[in-house]
């Protein structure tokens, strides 16, 4: 087939190039020059935002507008900025007051917090977190909001005490202005852990139906500190809460913020598997199957690739049509409507027929977690001699 | 381990000493000119460096450098006049010839002649491995378009292949 033939002439051509010799040190003197240049640039451009700042200092008022954090839910861990500043969470539909003495940073799933002053760091076990999630029915500060009857056909996926058994201590209160919370204490050892949550609105974008699951949407701080040190936490978080105001996806008629990148063993479940027939022998059709469910109320954006590769056992690729097929389209999941089970969710099935190759045979799943791993795999059945083994797309749902 | 160097710096080299074949190689095949290749490598390195910190923790960092790259490529091709300028004058790169057969050899001329884009397409499908949509989006063009050069593309291989130039410089060799 030409595309075979094209591929071995690009490989042979592509490999067989000049000495690589020197490479790396052609790169250190360009890194070096181009670190050169952008140093320049970026002293220019100081001098002209000092010189800016200097000429509006004396043409404009000082607003005393606090700094902006905006946290935009990426998978690193953002900048840590120091307070007073104001912590923009679109993606999770809030915007609180970041107090003096203490800085935040953005994370995948809101902000964190912590002291400036390293000594009173060590107090917590680690960062204050706050974001948005799910209150489960045990301690739903609204229940009766979950009967709401435009939601009456899902009655039974809601989370009524899915979750494990309250422990330690629970209070509930309402802030001035009616806003109920709730806050839950225990403690392990000498840490002290204490999680509030506030109930919170969550408005879908129109002509999209909104899951009752919304209803059950908290906003959240959690911290845990050393026994003895608690107030020292609980300022803060106080005033985050008190201060926390609904932007984006929390006030009806907003624009949401763009979606977070789906990231499996985060805000996105992923389930792989490869499964024969049930009958005992040499299976027709092996297929190979992924489900993706979204694990946090606000959705996000699944990209790929989900695949599979062939293998035979010294590594090389098996003679399979669409071998190495993998799908790297993008797929936006809903807001999740159940915690158990859902329309939320995308399935993707391959598979693989006909296989007249020697045996065994090695699979290794495209874009999982970890690459370069592979496992074996009972391959189908001979069928026909005279037609290639397939692998193909069998179901894809979303 | 070098004294002074960090866990980062030392990832980075590791995956300079992965990459920079690689990189160099998808340079060549889409411009015929190994020192453009190392240009597009290097230039495509640098950056990847400057971004390492966001970039190392990503699941395939060699794909961003190969982003980069084909962008740079897009870039040059886009300023194709400045360049035509740049390398009047110049001939491909012939000094370095690999044995690629007859056959290879016609392909390989036939590729070379194909039209910039059709060439980026094919080069990215079958020696990347990249399923058309993933060529779409580094290519900016619409995934129909993609499977249309890409179809072209092998169609004016294959005739190329068929060619009676072809024909004659196999009987030459039997």
């Amino acid at each position: 087939m030409i595309e075979d033939r094209l591929r071995d002439t690009l490989d042979r051509v592509a490999t067989g190039g000049p000495d690589e010799a020197g490479g790396y040190d052609r790169f250190l003197r360009r890194r070096a020059r181009h670190s050169r240049r952008a140093a320049a640039a970026t002293a220019l451009a100081l001098v002209a935002v000092l010189a800016s700042a200097v000429t509006l200092s004396h043409l404009v008022p000082d607003p005393a507008r606090p700094s902006r954090l905006v946290a935009t839910g990426q998978p690193g861990p953002g900048r840590w900025q120091a307070g007073p500043l104001v912590a923009v969470v679109a993606f999770q539909g809030f915007e609180a007051d970041v107090p003096a003495g203490w800085e935040a940073r953005g994370t995948w799933r809101g902000i964190e917090l912590r002291p400036v002053a390293v000594e009173r760091r060590r107090l917590l076990a680690r960062p204050v977190q706050m974001d948005s999630g799910f209150l489960d029915s045990y301690y739903n500060p609204a229940p009766n909001e979950v009967k709401h009857p435009a939601h009456a056909e899902e009655g039974l996926q809601l989370p009524r005490a899915a979750g494990p058994a309250p422990v330690g201590r629970q209070s509930r209160g309402s802030f001035p202005g009616g806003r109920g919370w709730f806050r839950a204490d225990s403690h392990d050892g000498r840490w002290r852990s204490t999680r509030w949550d506030i109930s919170w609105p969550y408005h879908c974008e129109p002509r999209v139906r909104c899951p009752m699951m919304v209803v059950l949407r908290t906003l959240r701080v959690a911290f845990t500190v050393e026994e003895g040190a608690t107030a020292e936490a609980a300022g803060p978080a106080e005033h985050l809460l008190s201060s926390a105001r609904p932007i984006a996806n929390a006030v009806a008629g907003q624009a949401h913020a763009p979606p977070q990148d789906c990231v499996d063993g985060r805000n996105l479940k992923v389930v792989r598997g490869a499964r024969t027939s049930v009958n005992p022998g040499t299976p027709t059709v092996v297929k190979f199957w992924w489900r993706a469910r979204i694990a946090t109320l606000v959705p996000c954006t699944l990209r790929g690739p989900l695949g599979v590769e062939l293998l035979d056992p010294s590594g090389r690729r098996l003679d399979v049509q669409g071998n190495g097929l993998a799908l790297t389209s993008v797929f936006n999941l809903p807001e999740a409507r159940s915690i158990f089970r859902g329309s939320d969710s995308l399935w993707l099935e391959l598979k693989w027929i006909n296989w007249c190759g020697g045996r065994p045979a090695r699979l290794r799943w495209i874009g999982a977690p970890d690459p370069g791993r592979t496992v074996p795999i009972d391959p189908p059945r001979c069928t026909d001699t005279s037609k290639p083994s397939r692998l193909a797309v069998e179901r894809h749902d979303r | 381990v070098d004294a002074g160097v960090d866990g980062a710096e030392l990832e980075f080299r590791e995956f300079f000493a992965a990459e920079y074949g690689r990189l160099r190689g998808l340079g060549f095949l889409l411009t015929s000119d190994w020192a453009q290749a190392e240009e597009l490598a290097q230039d495509a390195l640098v950056r990847t460096y400057r971004a390492w910190p966001r970039v190392r923790r990503s699941e395939r960092p060699g794909a961003y450098a190969r982003k980069v790259l084909v962008n740079r490529h897009r870039s040059l091709l886009r300023r194709a006049a400045v360049e035509a300028r740049h390398l009047a004058g110049r001939r491909p790169e012939e000094a370095v010839q690999p044995d690629l057969g007859t056959d290879g050899l016609v392909l390989w001329s036939a590729v070379r002649c194909l039209p910039a884009r059709q060439r980026a397409v094919l080069v990215l499908r079958h020696h990347q491995d990249l399923p058309e949509a993933e060529v779409a989006r580094l290519l900016g063009l619409p995934v129909g378009t993609v499977k249309s050069l890409a179809h072209r593309g092998l169609a004016r291989l294959r005739g190329e292949l068929g060619s009676p130039a072809m024909e004659e410089s196999r009987g030459n060799q039997r």
